[in-house]
């Protein structure tokens, strides 16, 4: 039995001023929009910022949500722009220091690879090192589960580059496992699709 | 497979379910190319891995600002600062006159304001000290409301104070509690000030002494009650104020009338409208419009309405 209100009507009714329903909303998909955000910027206290930022972003722009995108994929196109956004105020901040683990990104749990507190700084250093434009379809393909199609709808480029640009950079994150990883270790890996392993970050249903 | 074992878009296909069986078989068959895959499946399960959660605090935080930013009408306030800075340079250009020239426009305004009420009374006293009493209160008005009493040393202070106390606003009720303060300041110091010299005087007034209208908009720019708010704070504007005197209420103020303003005048924090209240182009104290334009130019509008007055 569902007891809580789908995403449809909490939107409607925040749109109608409902601020319990904008509160259950926001509640609901902050861990998700968190997680992109994290992802992207790479660090806690960061990802925090951009989480905000992108919730307020979410608040001042519900009325013009118009329910043609699935509110996932419209949060997350805000959630991305949100952690560019804070990735360029950290440059500008220039206070760029990598020597604070308690703020970088921790790699927990799902990845069976050899030696952890290496692939901690690989991924660390890899998702940092991708380029924007490859980092963004990877992190909403794998972390988010988003297909193609959505994926191009939320970074408004062609589903034909979305799939170059994942390939890139997954391929720039082989790259730098490849250097560093234990061979023996690695997992085979067999076809059947990609499954997020994240139970914060839910993709679409028609992945 | 040899010439394919690098070609990262098969591998990512592949990890995507999207390659055929043929292709994944042929991988599979290459040592190096299978590699590869792994490698590109690893790098896939550790952006797919969960990140460490946020704090309950800072995520009660987050979740908690964005809810402030859904606040219907936030009043957006301008810095009195930066718009005394704006005049300042605005004067420095016009070669405007000095505060006290500005305070003494202030005391005839109130002067002319205070006259209707003189007339009608029937007790008689001295010119002198009813042009006194409404000499005082315009000094009230200007020191509390402007803050602008021609003394330099004076001056950054109370903008120090009045900056505080706007901002302070902004977090309430910015455009009732700035409004109902300044008009309280106009109206209660304008009224009571009159209401005596009422009870004790009636003069013969020159009432040809109308300020000129660049007096007037001196004293408009110096000490314009409420500085930059928005027009949902200015819609909110419904003082409803009230002058004391011959045993009824006379209304000052009404609510500002939405049709006056411009449309195409920006919205938010550049809100180019200000709110006064003394009007003697109209023949009485009356809620005036005051709208900046981007060209530089001011007009002022009967807030009820919307006839230009200026």
């Amino acid at each position: 039995m569902q007891t809580l209100a789908d995403d449809g009507e909490l939107i409607r009714a925040a749109q109608r001023g409902d601020m319990a329903s904008l509160e259950i909303l926001l509640d609901r998909h902050h861990d998700r929009i968190r997680a992109v955000c994290a992802k992207v910027v790479g660090r806690g206290a960061d990802a925090d910022d951009a989480a905000q930022m992108a919730l307020i972003s979410i608040v001042k722009n519900l009325d013009k949500y118009d329910g043609r995108a699935q509110f996932t994929t419209w949060s997350y196109r805000i959630a991305t722009n949100a952690a560019i956004d804070e990735l360029r105020r950290r440059k500008r901040r220039d206070s760029d220091s990598l020597d604070d683990d308690e703020n970088h990104l921790q790699v927990v749990g799902t990845t069976d690879i050899g030696n952890a507190s290496t692939a901690k700084i690989v991924i660390d250093d890899a998702l940092d090192q991708l380029d924007e434009d490859f980092k963004l379809p990877v992190v909403l393909r794998d972390l988010c589960g988003l297909n193609y199609d959505e994926i191009a709808e939320v970074l408004d480029i062609a589903p034909g580059t979305v799939r170059s640009r994942i390939a890139r950079g997954r391929g720039k994150l082989a790259d730098i496992i490849g250097d560093v990883g234990d061979d023996e270790n690695r997992n085979d890996v067999t076809s059947g699709g990609n499954q997020s392993t994240n139970p914060d970050v839910q993709g679409s249903d028609n992945d | 497979m040899t010439e394919n074992r690098y070609d990262d878009e098969l591998l990512s296909a592949i990890i995507d379910g999207e390659a055929t069986p043929e292709s994944v078989a042929a991988v599979e068959a290459d040592p190096v190319a299978r590699q590869r895959l792994s490698d590109m499946a690893t790098g896939v399960d550790i952006v797919a891995s969960p990140v460490p959660e946020a704090t309950p605090e800072r995520r009660a935080q987050s979740i908690a600002a964005a809810m402030a930013a859904a606040t219907p009408a936030a009043p957006e306030v301008t810095s009195l600062s930066a718009e005394r800075h704006k005049r300042d340079e605005k004067q420095k250009k016009s070669g405007r006159p000095p505060g006290w020239l500005i305070a003494a426009a202030a005391a005839l305004l109130l002067f002319i304001l205070a006259t209707p009420v003189l007339f009608n009374s029937g007790s008689v006293d001295t010119a002198t000290e009813a042009a006194d009493i409404a000499a005082n209160a315009a000094d009230e008005v200007v020191e509390e409301v402007s803050g602008d009493d021609g003394e330099e040393a004076m001056e950054d202070e109370e903008e120090a104070m009045e900056e505080e106390a706007m901002e302070d606003e902004a977090a309430g009720d910015a455009a009732e509690a700035s409004g109902n303060a300044a008009d309280t300041a106009v109206i209660e110091s304008t009224a009571d000030d009159a209401d005596s010299a009422v009870a004790q005087s009636s003069v013969d007034l020159d009432i040809e002494t109308v300020p000129s209208i660049e007096e007037l908009e001196l004293l408009i720019d110096d000490a314009a009650i409420i500085p930059e708010l928005s027009t949902n704070d200015l819609l909110a504007f419904d003082t409803s104020l009230t002058r004391a005197g011959g045993g009824t209420d006379e209304v000052l103020a009404t609510t500002v009338n939405e049709a006056c303003f411009n449309t195409d005048q920006t919205i938010g924090n550049e809100t180019p409208y200000s709110l006064v209240i003394l009007d003697p182009f109209a023949g009485g104290p009356t809620l005036v419009l005051v709208e900046f334009n981007d060209d530089g130019t001011t007009r002022f509008l009967n807030a009820e309405t919307c006839a230009v007055l200026r």
